[in-house]
């Protein structure tokens, strides 16, 4: 592969699921620092397996999964999980009740907010999302049913 | 969840974080097609961590190995000192020569050792701390305990001459500087003995001046020594040696500390009878100073005659090395650990 070719292919993976995976983190991280580190680290490894991929679905699939474990593991540090508290939101919210969803959000398990995110932002259906996660799709119904739970006890209404 | 949806489409990666993670992926590639393959490096990534993760491991199971076998030698006692005063003390002492356990052997000594902390001092210093403190408690003046029997344990023969020539000489210190007049009965022995005696309830001291006893006297049984201080087997064992010395049974393992045994023994009584003329002087006279006075000038005289005692002794000792042969004049406080085996069976061939 020519410099060129990586680096336009690169800038085209990035164009395209760079959003997705600063989302991934946002709902995963709580720090600016390790937003950057996940963020490069996930297409660092993307640039790695470019040969892997069948198609696109597959693509961001793995880009998805990649994201959130890059995510678990960052959080797995128990310094961190120690140290680093829940900020404010970075971006400000429209109305009372969009805060308190949002903050109930991030409150939520990190394998709840997986299942949330990409069942309802990415419009994932349960059994692909078995498939991405690895479970068994039942598992994923349950958890899906539990996050919803907690947000309803943490925001009211979801 | 429209406002979940509508939250996260605000969420955007910059164009700063991009352009970071373009520039950091194409300068990590260029580096690695300068080191390596893509495919090599990658494991390469994979592998440092692991790698990183098993060192990790194996440097803290060496670390862990360290420090439990440093610890282990440290806290594992390799020899033993036991000084049988009244108090009986046994101390354990690692291959360091630091005193890592230290034991009352009777009552005396139990409580002794209460009020004194002995662990991780040397040996030397650590016996020199609790004759010290015997003498303090006047144990050695008042209960007229004239013998201090010191006893050295270790495996190899050698170590236990070492362990019993600097604990006997820190003794002789503190008996010179607290001006006490006491007999010093230095012996080693094996730890096997050792643990003969411990299985039997007896400090190694006593119990291999009881074995004496019996090598000269068999009809002697070893629990009507059980409460005898150490002086009184040591008188005893001169008298039978006195008794049985008549040139024929003069070989075996008593032998050994024949020399020995006989110059403490005569030490002994010399003592008493310096005792016995100070309590006499005492009740004469009734007269603290003058009494001090005349001890220190009897235990003046007892020095000279030590002295002359060990010295010899110490001609004996020579006379050991020089021709290790069995004479019974020329044996000195076991040491000679060659000869014991055939000492021995000596010993029976001499009793019967």
């Amino acid at each position: 592969m020519s410099q060129l070719f990586i680096a336009e292919d690169i800038s085209n993976a990035i164009e395209k699921y760079g959003d997705m995976v600063r989302r991934i983190c946002f709902l995963g991280l709580r720090n600016n620092a390790d937003v950057e580190d996940v963020f490069q680290e996930v297409f660092l490894q993307y640039f790695l397996n470019i040969d892997f991929f069948n198609n696109e679905q597959h693509q961001k699939a793995w880009l998805c999964r990649v994201a959130f474990n890059k995510c678990k593991d960052i959080n797995k540090s128990h310094w961190r999980w120690k140290m680093v508290s829940i900020n404010n939101l970075e971006i400000p919210c429209e109305s009372a009740e969009q805060s308190n969803l949002m903050t109930a959000v991030l409150q939520l398990p990190a394998k709840y907010k997986e299942v949330i995110y990409l069942h309802y932002y990415e419009g994932w259906t349960i059994p692909e999302i078995a498939e991405i996660t690895r479970q068994n799709p039942n598992t994923v119904y349950s958890q899906l049913k539990r996050a919803r739970e907690k947000l309803r006890k943490g925001a009211g209404e979801i | 969840m429209e406002k979940f949806i509508k939250y996260l489409d605000q969420v955007r990666a910059d164009e700063k974080l991009k352009e970071k993670t373009k520039a950091f992926i194409l300068s990590t590639h260029t580096s690695q097609q300068r080191s390596a393959t893509t495919a090599k490096s990658k494991s390469g990534r994979k592998g440092s961590y692991a790698v990183m993760k098993s060192v990790g491991l194996v440097a803290s199971l060496v670390f862990c190995a360290v420090i439990g076998i440093g610890g282990y030698t440290y806290a594992k006692p390799v020899s033993y000192v036991s000084l049988d005063i009244n108090p009986s003390v046994e101390l354990g002492i690692n291959a360091l020569n630091r005193v890592v356990s230290s034991e009352g052997l009777n009552k005396d000594g139990q409580g002794l050792l209460q009020e004194i902390r002995l662990k991780n001092m040397l040996a030397e210093n650590a016996v020199q701390a609790l004759v010290q403190e015997i003498a303090n408690k006047h144990y050695i003046s008042e209960y007229g305990t004239s013998v201090i029997a010191l006893t050295a344990q270790a495996n190899d023969e050698q170590k236990a001459v070492q362990l019993q020539d600097r604990t006997r000489d820190r003794v002789q210190q503190v008996l010179r500087e607290k001006n006490l007049e006491c007999v010093v009965y230095a012996d080693c022995v094996s730890l096997e003995l050792r643990k003969q005696a411990k299985e039997q309830g007896f400090s190694p001291g006593k119990f291999r001046l009881i074995g004496i006893l019996q090598a000269l006297d068999p009809s002697i049984t070893v629990e009507q020594y059980r409460n005898a201080g150490v002086s009184e087997i040591i008188v005893k064992a001169g008298e039978l040696l006195a008794s049985v010395d008549n040139g024929a049974a003069q070989s075996g393992e008593y032998e050994r500390n024949r020399a020995m045994i006989t110059a403490t023994a005569q030490q002994i009584m010399n003592m008493e009878q310096n005792q016995n003329q100070n309590q006499n002087q005492v009740q004469n006279r009734n007269l603290p100073d003058n009494q001090v006075q005349e001890q220190n000038q009897i235990q003046e005289q007892n020095q000279i005659q030590n002295q002359t005692q060990t010295q010899a002794q110490d001609g004996q000792e020579q006379g050991t090395s020089d021709s290790g042969s069995q004479d019974p004049n020329a044996n000195s406080n076991g040491t000679g650990g060659s000869t014991e085996t055939g000492g021995n069976t000596g010993s029976q061939n001499g009793r019967r």
